[in-house]
């Protein structure tokens, strides 16, 4: 999804600022409008109503997803990462049309380096759930207390992230991974610990 | 520029997030394995370690230095444990005057980080003469190779700049475990044709053990130890079943009569990288020779 951002953003005319779609008065450079749009666009998803939704809570990811704050903490859970990394590996021999909607079969190089990823962001303390896009990516949504960001592996070297509930909105498209260390700025995107000590 | 706005938005609307995968299974792709599993799903690591150790425990001083390093690495890095590593039994040399009271150095702490699971997942020590790092999720090489970096270079390379290295060694156990109802048949995980396998023991799938060692010398300075140690495990009443333990582990010797001296200036952290990097690829053809294909490909061991 967002190297289509890019695309567009490459065909689209220049211009020193845009007018928000939402307020007119407010005017936005090229990065501020695609997190806007992006923002509305996940809200749109959530609502089903195809329409901008005024006043919307924080978007959360795939309807159909698990809530990651739903399991009591006293619960005893498998660990996330080795669960992304089965579904991750189980949805690498999808075919073409998996979905019966026309998505193309993951690349399965692309999961490979995905579950790679996955290894790098276990340590990190994210709730973490493995799926993949419309596009046959995959795609990995995070978590962590009331932040939230997703992963989406475009390449076998590259993704595109974004993180939303900090103190200001991440992102960034076409990060390099060579799969020998976290990108640092994933890394800086992510919420810090609590580095309270266990007695 | 307004129009240019809506067209972004609706190129985004008409994409969407489709989480359909967990709804679909794959059609008509057979298990690798019928009766056996391996204990992670997508592979069969129940634990990864790396350790260094040198010649001569460090002083005091030294000790702390690399204590503080490490603590400061660790904490952010999620090891929120730390335990006093076991003394063992206390030494007496001489006899003690009656009420005489001998405190033994500390000897070095546990790291522990602890998933939500409630399961230690990594565990870090920093013992008086090296260090050791173990993974229990263990993921890939590369992200395993980066939390031993940030947590073991500083020390290392502290304790390289006054003691002689003395080992590397590096090592995975893998576990499958039975999950039919017949009798098991471990020659679906093992292959009969391993070198490792003692001639005949395999054939019987009661408790066995077959355990091998033997050296090798990759470079003048290094003389590699090769251990495979495979393990044949009895279910028992309570549910625990059957289980297949593969130990493989390399230790790369250093200062050893037959080999050149190495020069401790070269002995820093990529040093031990490259031979970590050595260690990791001999492991998976250790594995490799003892695996049936079907086992190799169940855990994607390339």
């Amino acid at each position: 999804m967002f190297d289509i951002l890019a695309l567009l953003a490459q065909t689209a005319p220049t211009a020193a600022a845009y007018a928000s779609p939402w307020d007119s008065t407010k005017l936005l450079t090229r990065e501020q409008l695609r997190q806007v749009v992006i923002e509305h666009a996940k809200r749109h998803h959530q609502s089903g109503t195809g329409l901008p939704i005024e006043g919307a809570s924080s978007p959360t990811f795939a309807a159909s997803a698990l809530s990651v704050r739903e399991a009591p903490a006293s619960v005893a859970r498998p660990s996330d990462m080795l669960s992304a990394m089965k579904r991750l590996r189980a949805m690498s021999k999808y075919g073409d049309n998996w979905d019966g909607e026309g998505a193309p079969a993951p690349d399965a190089a692309v999961v490979e380096a995905a579950i790679t990823l996955v290894g790098f962001l276990s340590p990190e303390g994210l709730r973490m759930r493995a799926s993949l896009d419309a596009e046959g990516r995959p795609l990995l949504l995070l978590s962590q207390g009331e932040e939230e960001g997703e992963v989406v592996m475009t390449s076998p070297t590259t993704f595109n992230f974004a993180w939303f509930g900090g103190l200001e909105d991440q992102g960034d498209i076409d990060v390099i991974f060579d799969g020998n260390h976290l990108p640092s700025t994933l890394r800086d995107a992510l919420p810090k610990r609590d580095l309270a000590v266990a007695a | 520029m307004r129009f240019e706005c809506l067209w972004w938005y609706g190129t985004l609307t008409a994409l969407g997030y489709a989480d359909r995968a967990a709804q679909r299974m794959t059609r008509g792709a057979m298990a690798a394995l019928a009766h056996w599993r391996p204990v992670r799903d997508t592979h069969a690591i129940q634990s990864a370690q790396l350790g260094v150790q040198f010649g001569q425990p460090a002083g005091d001083v030294l000790f702390r230095r690399a204590d503080a390093a490490v603590s400061k690495q660790a904490h952010p890095a999620g090891f929120m444990e730390r335990q006093p590593l076991n003394a063992g039994p206390f030494p007496f040399p001489f006899v003690l005057p009656p009420g005489a009271i001998v405190e033994q150095a500390e000897q070095g702490y546990v790291y522990g980080r602890r998933e939500e699971s409630g399961g230690i997942a990594e565990q870090f020590t920093l013992a008086r003469d090296g260090f050791k790092y173990e993974q229990f999720l263990y993921s890939r090489w590369a992200p395993f190779r980066e939390r031993a970096a940030l947590l073991m270079s500083s020390g290392v390379e502290q304790f390289a700049g006054v003691s002689s290295l003395a080992t590397i060694t590096s090592g995975y156990v893998d576990v499958f475990e039975f999950s039919g109802s017949e009798e098991p048949d471990v020659s679906e995980v093992i292959s009969a044709d391993s070198p490792f396998v003692a001639g005949g023991s395999h054939r019987s799938s009661v408790l066995w053990h077959t355990y091998s060692g033997f050296f090798e010398y990759p470079d003048p300075a290094t003389r590699r130890l090769i251990q495979v140690n495979i393990d044949v495990l009895p279910g028992d009443p309570s549910g625990k079943p059957h289980m297949i333990k593969i130990v493989t582990q390399v230790v790369d010797q250093f200062g050893q009569a037959e080999s050149a001296p190495l020069d401790p200036e070269q002995v820093d952290w990529a040093f031990i990288v490259n031979h970590a990097d050595e260690q990791h690829q001999r492991l998976k053809g250790l594995l490799a020779q003892v695996l049936t294909p079907a086992a190799a490909q169940a855990i994607s061991l390339a």
